[in-house]
């Protein structure tokens, strides 16, 4: 079965994909249709971790049900490892493997590896190849002394570690994971992470729905950010935000405060905040004044020096309070 | 078994048997089935009927069967619902009618059990001599209805995914299709009106056979009988793969798949 030559190269391309939901009306009267994506124009290369960040409603689970054929575009195309979900439906899901964060997804009175082993046959494996995999990911996953326990006395973390293993027991090419760290303690969740970005090593491509952002900044390749059903804008992590706030920052430590006055005046360097004694974060509007305020410290003789894009979250709060701001 | 529906098929009966050892309630009809044998018999004897022995024992054992089917065909859809494994599976490179199919085997396996409980109740319980004069019929017959009640179980799951009141259709559809069925009293000794739509359930082929095969008299017609059992089963297997089908193109389009 070949796929589709116009998308060679990506594991999701989608094209002014939209989907809307009807609401139902109380007494017979049509409420007007809720748009939950609109115009969704993306490219996921293969290979890549690409993050999908944005806040709770803005489409990104929709978007990830889409991919996984669970529901139908109401325009657009979208296709997976150059399948179309709509016309291609079989082959789409053979690639394609869906994890949802919480829950949801598993079944509670059974022990993990009777899971693994009921997934595992859904997706193909005959018995000895099934065996195997359950065991080589329950290993991975820190589960194989619990793997005859039932999933319903799984710790919240052990239940996301067996939804990533249930998600790769098929090996997919694409895996779609849904807010895999929802309700996780920061440890659970930084594990996880790892097990996420792990998950890269043999070319397998993920999309990440999320709205934490230190797990798109942890993980991700790439993010595109959508709001209100739309794409917003695409790009590396630091390119992002060198996008959105147009800016590069540059800390410092032991610089002295005449120095950092006469930085401040420098055109280009749109703000110098004092954070201790000798220590600042400048921030630097054209990227070409970057090389000019490094020599004037090295210069003075300031030698503690490093440029950081601005975080992520920053970026995300500016893009989501550009969006609720009225133009 | 092989091959893609092989596995399916099986992935789906050891599935439902697993689930069944551990939800009890699931097999709440094989605790119920011989208290209505015990409850079904005692009236027998009440009444001094001897020949109405048969009929018990068929009406605790068919409505235990029944009874599980039912239930279980609508717990599978609302609780995969509930529980997200059905977006999951439709997800999956599967096909769901096979793997429906499947899971009401399993269940069907299991109930299965109900007419061994029957027979144990009526030949140790109540010390009665249960013979089966025709046993070829009798178990040609439960094959058959086997067969029949995963048909029209599949189309009863199908309708529950369409309709989320799984709950609902099954409190109010047992005994409609119980007393239309001929399961407690012979379909010819209802009211003449209930012929037509009672002849439409294949029940009322079953049962009438299932109390023939356990009767010394001849049984006449055996084999068209026999067929009318597993056509009205096919009837209602085509009938849910072609609504399953369609209802699933719907939901994908409503979005409806994970509301419980």
């Amino acid at each position: 079965m070949t796929a589709d030559p116009g998308t060679a190269g990506a594991a999701v391309h989608t094209s002014g994909l939209g989907r809307t939901y009807a609401r139902p009306g109380r007494r017979g009267r049509r409420q007007p249709d809720v748009v939950a994506l609109r115009e969704v124009s993306l490219r996921v290369e293969r290979g890549e971790v690409h993050g999908l960040l944005g806040p709770n409603g803005a489409g990104k689970s929709t978007l990830m049900k889409l991919l996984a054929t669970i529901i139908l575009p109401s325009t657009g195309t979208a296709q997976v490892c150059g399948y179309d979900v709509v016309t291609r439906t079989a082959a789409a899901r053979r690639c394609t493997a869906v994890v949802f964060g919480g829950d949801r997804g598993l079944y509670p009175r059974l022990s993990a590896r009777e899971n693994l082993s009921y997934w595992a046959a859904l997706y193909g494996l005959d018995r000895a190849a099934a065996r195997r995999r359950v065991e080589l990911l329950l290993e991975r996953f820190a589960l194989a002394e619990r793997g005859n326990d039932r999933v319903e006395t799984f710790s919240t973390g052990m239940r996301q570690r067996l939804h990533l293993a249930r998600g790769l027991i098929s090996e997919p090419q694409l895996l779609l994971l849904d807010e895999p760290t929802n309700g996780l303690d920061p440890v659970a969740a930084g594990s996880l992470r790892q097990e996420i970005r792990g998950t890269t090593g043999d070319g397998r491509t993920v999309l990440l729905a999320t709205h934490d952002m230190a797990e798109a900044e942890a993980v991700c390749d790439r993010v595109t950010l959508i709001n209100n059903g739309a794409l917003v804008l695409t790009d590396s992590t630091a390119g992002l935000a060198r996008r959105v706030l147009g800016t590069e920052r540059i800390e410092v430590d032991g610089a002295g405060g005449d120095l950092l006055d006469r930085i401040g005046d420098l055109p280009g360097v749109t703000a110098v905040h004092r954070t201790g004694p000798g220590a600042a974060r400048i921030e630097v509007r054209e990227p070409a004044v970057v090389g000019q305020v490094l020599h004037d410290l090295v210069d003075a003789g300031v030698t503690t020096v490093r440029t950081t894009p601005p975080s992520l979250e920053e970026v995300y709060l500016h893009l989501v309070d550009a969006a609720r701001t009225p133009a | 078994m092989t091959g893609r529906y092989g596995r399916t098929l099986r992935a789906g009966l050891v599935l439902q048997l697993r689930l069944i050892r551990e939800h009890r309630d699931y097999a709440i009809d094989l605790v119920r089935t011989p208290l209505l044998a015990v409850v079904f018999l005692l009236l027998v004897r009440h009444t001094g009927h001897p020949e109405l022995v048969v009929n018990a024992v068929v009406a605790a054992a068919m409505t235990g069967l029944w009874g599980m089917g039912l239930l279980i065909s609508g717990e599978i859809v609302d609780r995969d619902r509930a529980l997200g494994t059905l977006a999951l599976t439709v997800a999956a490179p599967v096909p769901l009618p096979v793997l429906l199919l499947g899971r009401i085997t399993g269940t069907l396996a299991a109930g299965a059990l109900a007419i061994g409980e029957v027979a144990l109740v009526a030949v140790v319980g109540f010390r009665l001599d249960l013979p089966v004069p025709h046993p070829g019929l009798l178990v040609a017959t439960v094959l058959a209805t086997a067969a029949a009640m995963a048909g029209t179980s599949l189309l009863m799951a199908t309708l529950f995914v369409a309709t989320r009141t799984a709950r609902t259709f099954q409190n109010s559809l047992s005994y409609p299709f119980l007393l239309l069925g001929g399961v407690f009293v012979p379909l010819s000794r209802l009211p003449g009106w209930t012929h037509p739509p009672g002849r439409l359930v294949f029940l009322s082929w079953s049962c009438d056979l299932l109390r023939d095969s356990l009767r010394a008299a001849p049984v006449a017609d055996a084999w068209p009988r026999l067929g009318m059992v597993l056509l009205l089963g096919a009837a209602g297997l085509g009938g849910g793969l072609l609504v399953l089908r369609r209802v699933l193109e719907r939901i994908r389009v409503l979005g409806t798949m994970e509301l419980a």
